[in-house]
């Protein structure tokens, strides 16, 4: 299996690089670099676009030998040009031809230092990928030799995502890590006369019990490790929680999307704000493919 | 600093224009993949649509009936010129368009001329294709919610209007889609070429129950004189046929596969014009062409008795004109892009947006200049203009065929022109003999023009060359940047 990565052609992208590495590092998988042209018009309709395309061609190539310079050596990986209609369609079809397991992509150079902002083309593979998407924090660099050294799932409960569990605990064997599940309970501060805030510790361990029976039954007995992460926000509830280096989250996409593809609910999007670490981002059907 | 005779005669090294390419080293090296009926296609396609749509209101009063030898008279001049672009095309080894096979024969001075040539052959004939674009529509919101544009809005100001808004909005459309990044595949191209043909098809066809021999009765009212003017005027409307020649590097057996390819794209678009003006003239007395807007549609529905015939006919001519126009503009665009690449013209030409990949100030500039002459000039002049500068860059091109087999004869060459030196030298006269038969003012604009091309070059494009700086030509620009 293989891992592309869409590599932006005018500007340098060192974080999609340093998580596709550590992606590769640790499945075993290979990369494919990919960098997307534009569609050349067909032969002897115009002839006058010579320079124009070599420009082009000059642009993608110089891309991509920035990509190759800093890219760690020790992963397999190759550099290819797709010429595609618009960047999002010419990676699908770049993880289409290399039967990709996962297409792995940037943020935003408009978004903040260290966290992820879903740029144009991940926006548009997040709602059209059927296959899982890797989307990298800004600035984000694994140490050369890193591997992922810990994968938590975003867990609801829901039957949804169940299958979620199962798509993670393969990719956790994959990874040969352990298996964490997140749950993330956002709730304004009641009044200080309202008696529900004594009962809150209570909650949440039943809560977090009820979660451990799920996981227990998903994943054939193992005993996952499960944390929940509290505040009056998302921000504050992701903070909640501990991150390890090496982690990776694991989200699916919405419960209430087209069947077959990647669509991000609200809280994921929620979520992917505000995470410090890489997430992949799982399709439904991907999620359920692994269950066969 | 070099002497004015070497900058003006400086050519683009043959080597350095094929490592700028990348023929040498693979990169865009082009698999010989396009078989004798695509590449007849191509040129079909390339020729067909632009011109038959509109040009007879314009050739017909010129020359009466007759005008269907002024179409085989501009039909053979084309083909022979084709047949000089395939040699070039096969000996330069970089595909492009006269602009850059001039620089690399003719010298700088020469290219630069080329280049305001090919800036009539692309851009005035965007323009042009617009100005037809926005009779049709006219005629077919006539036709299907039976009211017309005012005329203040869909005319040129020297046909009774003050603007023409249809085509300076079909203009800034195009360009949007090339800001955007649109790219014509191959397939919405060969589904334009059916459009096109089943369109003429079918104007042949109903036309024909039209057929009055008395129109025809008055065969030649202007003599010899008149058709080569018409055919001054149609010449525009075989512009393309080289896309042929301009494919060839792609070509499988190009050696064979060129000429005959040209010769089948050549007998195919002219049979269907001249069946198309024979049908046309035949149906409709030739003193009734002169001003007729949307004219083929026109003549169907006065034929028929009823507008359906000529709701399809404008349907169809504004889908295959609206990609006509997006090649235009398309095609100009680059061609300025290459120029600025050399140096010839400002750099701001060649600036690529980093995100959609797109020349955007280019393409804004080009898609402006364009809207305006689209907007204000009357479509016969256009189509004048683009005929003249059509027809110089292909005389240039004849030339450099010649010169190069004197300069280099034994240059490899894929494909050579048969009955060398006869074909060049008759695409030159047959060129230069058109070009004496139009307007004057027409020659005195254009002559006009390129003076300014030339001036252009003296105080512009000589100082920043390029090749003068002996810069790397055209990766120049890289290496400025980060």
């Amino acid at each position: 299996m293989t891992i592309v990565v869409g590599y932006p052609p005018n500007r340098r992208d060192k974080s999609v690089l340093s998580l596709a590495a550590l992606l590769a590092r640790s499945s075993g998988e290979d990369i494919v670099v990919s960098t997307v042209a534009p569609t050349p018009w067909p032969p002897g309709v115009v002839r006058e676009d010579t320079a124009y395309q070599s420009q082009i061609d000059d642009m993608t190539e110089s891309a991509l030998a920035q990509a190759r310079a800093d890219l760690p050596s020790d992963v397999p990986a190759t550099f290819t040009t797709v010429k595609a209609r618009s960047t999002p369609t010419g990676l699908m079809e770049a993880a289409e031809q290399h039967q990709a397991a996962l297409i792995a992509v940037g943020s935003s150079a408009a978004g903040l230092f260290g966290h992820i902002a879903l740029s144009s083309v991940a926006d548009r593979l997040l709602h059209s990928s059927p296959i899982p998407v890797a989307l990298a924090p800004r600035g984000f660099r694994a140490a050369d030799i890193g591997k992922v050294t810990r994968i938590t799932v975003a867990y609801t409960g829901s039957e949804q995502s169940d299958l979620l569990l199962r798509a993670a605990g393969d990719l956790a064997r994959r990874f040969g890590v352990a298996i964490r599940l997140a749950s993330f309970g956002v709730q304004h501060a009641p009044p200080m006369t309202a008696r529900f805030r004594t009962e809150s510790a209570d909650v949440v361990e039943e809560w977090k019990a009820n979660i451990q029976a799920a996981a227990r039954r998903v994943l054939d007995g193992d005993e996952p490790n499960v944390v929940i992460g509290q505040g009056s926000d998302w921000e504050m509830a992701l903070n909640d929680i501990d991150w390890d280096d090496g982690e990776l989250l694991v989200i699916g996409s919405s419960e209430s999307g087209p069947v077959a593809r990647v669509f991000l609910g609200s809280r994921a999007a929620k979520i992917i704000r505000h995470t410090p670490v890489p997430v992949v981002i799982v399709p439904r059907d991907a999620a359920e493919s692994y269950q066969q | 600093m070099a002497s004015l005779g070497e900058q003006v005669l400086r050519r683009k090294p043959v080597q350095e224009m094929a490592s700028e390419t990348g023929a040498d080293t693979g990169r865009s090296e082009l698999k010989r993949s396009i078989g004798l009926w695509s590449l007849s296609a191509i040129g079909i396609g390339g020729t067909i649509g632009t011109g038959i749509f509109f040009i007879l209101s314009q050739a017909v009063p010129m020359a009466g009936p007759a005008v269907i030898w002024s179409f085989a008279i501009a039909g053979v001049v084309a083909g022979l010129t084709a047949v000089c672009y395939a040699e070039l095309a096969g000996a330069v080894p970089v595909a492009g368009s006269s602009y850059s096979y001039t620089y690399a024969t003719l010298g700088e001075f020469t290219a630069v001329g080329v280049g305001a040539c090919l800036l009539l052959e692309w851009g005035v004939a965007g323009a042009a294709v617009a100005v037809g674009w926005s009779q049709y529509v006219n005629q077919f919101i006539n036709n299907v919610f039976g009211f017309q544009l005012p005329d203040a809005l869909s005319n040129a100001p020297e046909q009774g209007g003050v603007f023409n808004l249809p085509a300076v909005v079909l203009v800034f459309l195009c360009a949007l889609l090339l800001i955007r990044g649109v790219s014509e595949s191959a397939k919405t191209n060969a589904i334009m070429v059916v459009i096109k043909i089943a369109v003429l098809i079918m104007f042949i066809a109903i036309g024909a129950q039209g057929w009055n021999s008395d129109n025809l009765a008055n065969f030649a009212p202007f003599g010899f004189a008149g058709i080569s003017a018409a055919a001054g005027v149609i010449f525009f409307t075989f512009v393309g046929l080289d896309s042929v020649a301009a494919a060839g590097e792609e070509a499988k057996n190009p050696r064979r596969n060129l000429p005959v390819a040209i010769l089948i794209a050549l007998a195919t678009v002219t049979v269907l014009y001249v069946l198309t003006a024979l049908i046309a003239v035949a149906a409709q007395p030739s003193d009734q062409f002169q001003d007729q807007e949307a004219g083929l549609a026109q003549i169907l529905e006065n034929v028929v008795g009823s507008s359906w015939p000529g709701t399809i006919l404008a349907a169809g001519a504004i889908i295959s004109i609206f990609s006509v126009t997006l090649v235009s503009l398309y095609g100009q665009t680059r061609i300025l892009f290459a120029m600025s690449r050399d140096g010839m013209i400002p750099e701001i030409f060649h600036r690529v947006n980093p995100r959609t990949l797109t020349p955007i100030a280019n393409t804004v500039i080009v898609a402006a200049v364009i809207a305006l002459m689209a907007g204000l000039i009357p479509i016969n002049f256009l189509a004048e203009m683009t005929s003249i500068g059509t027809l110089v860059a292909f005389i240039a091109v004849s030339i450099g065929v010649i010169v190069l087999r004197r300069r280099s004869p034994d240059l490899p060459r894929s494909f050579r022109v048969p009955l060398y030196p006869l074909t060049p030298i008759l695409s030159i006269a047959g060129a230069l003999w058109i070009i004496a038969s139009l307007r004057l003012i027409t020659i005195y604009v254009f002559l006009i023009w390129v003076a300014v091309a030339f001036l252009w070059y003296f105080f512009y494009s000589r100082k920043h060359s390029h090749l003068g700086r002996h810069e790397h030509v055209g990766l120049a620009a890289q290496s400025t940047e980060p």
